[in-house]
């Protein structure tokens, strides 16, 4: 299970990089946010890959025992409400370019 | 029963430059019952030569600058259609799979008054359409029928035909191929009376290889649920 975990966080992280790699040659990205994800990602294929100074870092910080986990579920959570946000707003920008080119191609109709 | 009816015929196109002409010059120039039928073509964002070849043959032309789907094309024909004061409307598929000559006796039932909506279900020659096409329509039609209770024989038929009174009463949200599924659900909301019209069933390599996949029906089945969800707010 934990190789499984561990396979599928690289081929993830191997995507994020190379995608935002390419975003950011073409210059569709910012560097800033491009760093960003290039360290978010290399920190969960580091996580996966040995995740013991996780679980330590865990065990000391915390103080009411939160155990690893109680933290991947609320993390979990988390990002069902983060897709849910981005479906919304999916949808919304979706549907206001459907008006605009809806409204731009009555505008310009021919007979 | 209206006097003087005007037809119109949406045909929304993407990347059919290939067909567009010969499915433009096939239409119908009179219908017993027609005073005039024009068409409009909705390019929805090709990048070939379809809007060309659509403006010099159609007598109404319409470009999307990007893709947006067959739903928004056919939305965008029917605004148009309604500012030419047609009587009856008619959806064609671009890509040849639809035999014009049979939009006369699709339109027949609501010149005389039987119907306010029909859809041409492809029943004649209906061998020649593959087998995997058959079981893909079979899981749509059994699908829209679950979620509207409307049963049609060919839910995801493009060649349809409505009154002006029934389009007036339907509010489409559809963007994409699940428009087709909307249709029926709207038929069945609005109570309007629907007409199963027998066509040919005309498929050619081309056709085949634009037409939907089966596997847009996961992607139909949640854009259904979120038109649903929207309808219910």
């Amino acid at each position: 299970m934990k190789i499984f975990s561990q396979i599928i966080a690289v081929f993830l992280g191997s995507v994020v990089f190379f995608k935002t790699y390419y975003d950011f040659r073409k210059k569709r990205e910012s560097i800033a946010m491009f760093i960003f994800w290039q360290i978010l990602w290399l920190i969960v294929i580091f996580v996966a890959l040995d995740p013991m100074p996780f679980y330590e870092l865990m065990r000391k910080s915390s103080h009411y025992n939160i155990g690893a986990g109680t933290f991947l579920g609320i993390g979990f959570i988390f990002l069902l409400f983060i897709t849910y946000k981005l479906y919304a707003k999916v949808n919304e920008l979706e549907y206001e370019i459907k008006s605009m080119v809806t409204k731009l191609a009555l505008k310009d109709f021919k007979k | 029963m209206v006097k003087h009816i005007k037809l119109a015929i949406i045909i929304p196109a993407y990347n059919e430059e290939k067909t567009i002409a010969s499915v433009l010059t096939c239409l119908p120039k009179k219908i017993s019952g027609v005073k005039e039928i024009f068409s409009i073509v909705i390019d929805d964002g090709s990048i070939d030569e379809t809007y060309n070849i659509a403006n010099s043959i159609s007598n109404f032309t319409a470009r999307h600058i990007i893709n947006l789907g067959l739903g928004s094309a056919l939305e965008t024909g029917f605004v148009i259609a309604k500012k030419t004061n047609a009587d009856i409307f008619v959806t064609i598929d671009a890509d040849g799979q639809h035999n014009p000559k049979y939009i006369g006796k699709l339109i027949r039932p609501i010149i005389n008054g039987e119907a306010e909506v029909t859809i041409g279900t492809r029943k004649i020659n209906k061998k020649s359409m593959p087998w995997y096409r058959k079981v893909g329509n079979g899981g749509m039609n059994l699908f829209t029928y679950l979620v509207f209770g409307k049963w049609c024989s060919d839910s995801q038929s493009g060649m349809r035909a409505f009154s002006k009174k029934a389009l007036e009463k339907m509010t489409l949200y559809s963007s994409g191929y699940e428009i087709s599924t909307e249709i029926i659900g709207e038929v069945k909301r609005n109570k309007l009376k629907m007409k199963e019209v027998a066509i040919p069933a005309q498929y050619s390599d081309y056709s085949l290889g634009k037409g939907q996949i089966n596997l847009n029906f996961i992607n139909i089945f949640i854009r259904i649920l979120s038109i649903i969800s929207r309808r219910k707010t």
